[in-house]
């Protein structure tokens, strides 16, 4: 106490002596934009004697930072230590933009690491808001700064706190990190569970001889809102549907889980498509405060006659292929998607397939995908190219056909939506 | 994506959207446009001119603030939608919903209609 009071005394005794001779030995103190005179007993100076302390000062400088200035790159020798008097520094450990970062508050020094090791600095240090540091050069704090009384105590402590608070920075990340690979493994998870739901047989439905079909999809991000199914209701009659839920991820994925175990299950109880669509349609709008909603074309395909009975609510109209000619939109009646109005009314429709006859189920991943000058695939490029898909025996090729050219198309353009494409050719009887 | 709100002196609320309804333009216009449709009693023009392209992610935000609207007492029309963004709502159904016009005054006379009701 006895001590500090003196102190005080000196302090204020230098203060009100600053005559003009004088000004040369003490001039940095009356440049910090501080008065705060515990910021010269805290940290690195703390109980050092002001009157020793002041010329020590006095050969150091003071730097001005603006908010984005960069004090200290990695990488770099440094022969300073930076003393922070107002303002705030931030300090990030490995990136410029790092999440792993530390402030740094008046009173605090930086550098000093580097300049005791003599190594290479190994964070960026950025001013956060318009600050002011003292800069003690590296002969000077060896020389000087170093022999003061309770300098190496201090400096000792400032090393200790800078340790401790890197330690809580590093636990804090590695948590972080550790919550993070848990969540990934969750939606990996997730996204099998997802997969494992579509059906992936190769060739699907083996027991139909009379079609081919093959289908694919190709999700954007890890767990997607695509969905296509195709199922046997009996020897005759099996269902194919595609669809595509709004919105991405998991609450997506969720929803379409919903939707197609609904279908599945309403068909397998009660195969009329006029009476089962808008049921599933209604149990979709229940509860579903969050406003999913999700696209459907969904038919019954009756392998003897090759008729396709079909409803469509807001998906996109299929491409129709007759006996090898041009690809076109099928006719679809018109509906709105599902969940969205519980009292929705659907139409269902009818196209009777001659033997070679194609029909090529997508979702808006394919003919919404874009280039790098933002243009769409488009209905048109998608007719064109399926055009070009080998007629042979191979379903398969058809569906990388296409999915190929909307590869190619996009040109490493990150891929922002699923694409699905299911392929269906009638055989008819030509082989059974 | 831009949003902009102008108050019509028929005491229709227009809301101009501009750029692309996908993923991120919706995600960015999400919770204005939420505040600025959905949270009261009003009729609302969604002007669709400046909205270049839309997804399903898009259509979803429409749908669930002209529900939340009418469940209110209010209403939302989409106004003047570019060829290609209303071939897609129509496909989607989203007019039976949503009405679209491409006539300004219908569309005012329609949310005038429901205004007064």
């Amino acid at each position: 106490m006895a001590f500090e009071k003196t102190e005080l005394e000196l302090r204020e005794f230098c203060d009100d002596d600053t005559s003009t001779e004088e000004l040369n030995n003490i001039p940095l103190n009356q440049k910090l934009a501080t008065t705060d005179a515990n910021f010269f007993r805290s940290g690195l100076f703390y109980e050092i004697p002001v009157l020793l302390l002041d010329p020590v000062l006095a050969e150091c400088s003071t730097q001005q930072l603006q908010p984005g200035d960069i004090l200290i790159s990695p990488g770099l020798e440094n022969h300073n230590l930076y003393l922070l008097v107002s303002g705030r520094l931030q300090v990030y450990l490995d990136k410029a933009d790092s999440d792993i970062s530390f402030p740094i508050a008046p009173g605090e020094c930086i550098g000093e690491m580097s300049l005791i090791e003599q190594r290479r600095t190994s964070a960026f240090v950025i001013a956060e808001a318009k600050s002011q540091v003292i800069v003690i050069p590296e002969d000077i704090f060896w020389n000087n700064f170093i022999h003061l009384p309770h300098a190496v105590r201090n400096l000792l402590r400032v090393l200790t706190q800078r340790t401790r608070k890197d330690n809580e920075v590093i636990r804090q990340s590695l948590e972080q990190r550790l919550r993070y690979e848990h969540l990934q493994k969750e939606l990996a998870a997730a996204a099998k569970i997802q997969a494992n739901i579509l059906p992936q047989e190769i060739p699907l439905l083996p027991n139909h001889p009379q079609v081919d079909v093959c289908a694919m999809i190709e999700p954007a991000i890890e767990v997607g809102g695509d969905f296509y199914d195709v199922f046997a209701l009996d020897k005759n009659t099996f269902c194919i549907a595609i669809g595509d839920v709004s919105g991405k991820g998991m609450p997506a994925a969720l929803f379409m889980m919903r939707a197609m175990t609904l279908l599945r299950m309403s068909l397998s109880k009660d195969s009329h498509l006029e009476s089962v669509l808008p049921a599933v349609n209604q149990m979709l709008c229940e509860n579903n405060d969050e406003c999913m909603f999700v696209t459907l074309f969904v038919g019954l395909f009756e392998v003897t006659s090759g008729t396709l009975t079909y409803m469509n609510a807001g998906h996109n109209p299929p491409f129709y292929s007759s006996k090898g000619g041009p690809f076109n939109l099928l006719e679809v009646p018109k509906g709105i998607l599902l969940g969205i109005n519980g009292e929705a009314r659907y139409e269902v429709a009818e196209r009777r397939f001659q033997p070679g006859d194609m029909l090529v189920l997508y979702t808006d991943g394919v003919t919404e995908a874009e280039n790098p000058q933002r243009e769409l695939y488009s209905v048109a490029r998608a007719c064109d190219t399926l055009q070009t898909a080998p007629t042979d025996d191979d379903i398969t090729m058809v569906v990388k056909t296409l999915f190929n050219s909307v590869s190619q198309f996009a040109k490493g353009m990150p891929q922002s939506d699923d694409i699905t494409i299911l392929a269906l050719r009638y055989r008819g009887h030509e082989i059974t | 994506m831009m949003l902009e709100v102008i108050e019509l002196e028929n005491g229709i609320k227009q809301i101009m959207l501009n750029g692309r309804l996908d993923i991120p333009g919706t995600n960015e216009i999400e919770n204005s446009f939420t505040a600025q449709t959905a949270s009261k009693k009003q009729v609302v023009l969604v002007d669709m001119a400046g909205v270049e392209f839309i997804t399903s992610y898009g259509m979803r935000i429409l749908v669930s603030n002209a529900k939340s609207l009418a469940r209110r007492g209010g209403k939302m029309v989409l106004y003047k939608p570019l060829p290609s963004v209303k071939d897609v709502l129509v496909m989607a159904g989203i007019g039976e919903i949503i009405p679209i016009y491409d006539d300004f005054d219908a569309a005012c006379a329609d949310l005038k209609a429901a205004d007064i009701e």
